[in-house]
């Protein structure tokens, strides 16, 4: 016997085959081990397509597209001696990549504005992330 | 619990159950220091739970699109699996991150 097993929004999230018959509501009989049934509504006796969300989209780019989103303040920065800034240049370049979601990149990114750099942190987090830029490791 | 000597020396096997599972967790603590940070239970034909192995083979992850991935950009992470009861198959993730699963199991009762 095979059986697709919903969810209590009677969405299918299992295939099952079976060596004996099972007599519950959650239990939907199927004629064969039908994957194609997963992520499906079982409504009024039939399968329904449900919209997926949008998957996150992973926003890392590589560590020199990351310092290139500064613009004319990526040199400044890089070569500014202050001790907090190059920690935080340092901090980077040990990375393999940025994650622009990371929640502390914020703060960092505050604290080279108050070292005195004009940057804007919203549009160097925000922008969109080019392929160029995309971390593909 | 039986050893694999006693499955052995018996009847053989009595039967196989399998299956395929994918999507969001049905139940968990969410905890990360749990064997049931994240659960799936898949109802079963009532087997002898002493009497059986479980074979498992599939991953969970944070995205559905990652889920049963072995590397890239969505960590991935191991699925364990037993019975709770004589018809429930629990899988599940230590991870609260698996949140998303894709697997499949098999589930062999002997005589």
């Amino acid at each position: 016997m095979y059986y697709a097993q919903i969810n209590p929004e009677n969405i299918a999230f299992a295939v099952t085959q079976t060596s004996g018959e099972i007599d519950q509501s959650y239990m939907i009989p199927l004629a064969s081990f039908d994957n194609s049934v997963i992520g499906k509504r079982w409504a009024d006796g039939e399968w329904e397509d449900v919209p997926q969300p949008p998957v996150p989209e992973v926003r890392r780019i590589f560590v020199g597209s990351f310092f290139d989103r500064f613009g004319p303040h990526k040199w400044p920065i890089l070569a500014d001696p202050a001790p907090m800034v190059q920690a935080l240049v340092r901090d980077c370049q040990v990375r393999r990549y940025i994650d622009l979601d990371n929640p502390d990149l914020p703060a960092g990114l505050a604290m080279l504005v108050s070292a005195g750099h004009a940057i804007d942190p919203d549009a160097v987090i925000n922008a969109p992330i080019t392929e160029d830029e995309r971390w593909t490791g | 619990m039986s050893n694999l000597s006693q499955f052995f020396s018996g009847g053989g096997i009595k039967s196989i159950q399998s299956g395929y599972i994918a999507g969001a967790s049905t139940g968990g603590s969410t905890s990360t220091a749990d064997q049931d940070s994240r659960t799936w239970d898949v109802t079963v034909s009532s087997v002898d739970v002493n009497k059986v192995i479980i074979l498992v083979d599939g991953s969970s992850s944070g995205s559905a699109g990652g889920a049963g991935r072995i590397s890239g950009s969505t960590d991935s992470f191991a699925v364990l699996g037993r019975m709770t009861s004589a018809t429930n198959l629990r899988l599940s993730s230590t991870q609260a991150n698996g949140s998303n699963i894709a697997a499949r199991w098999q589930l062999v009762e002997f005589a």
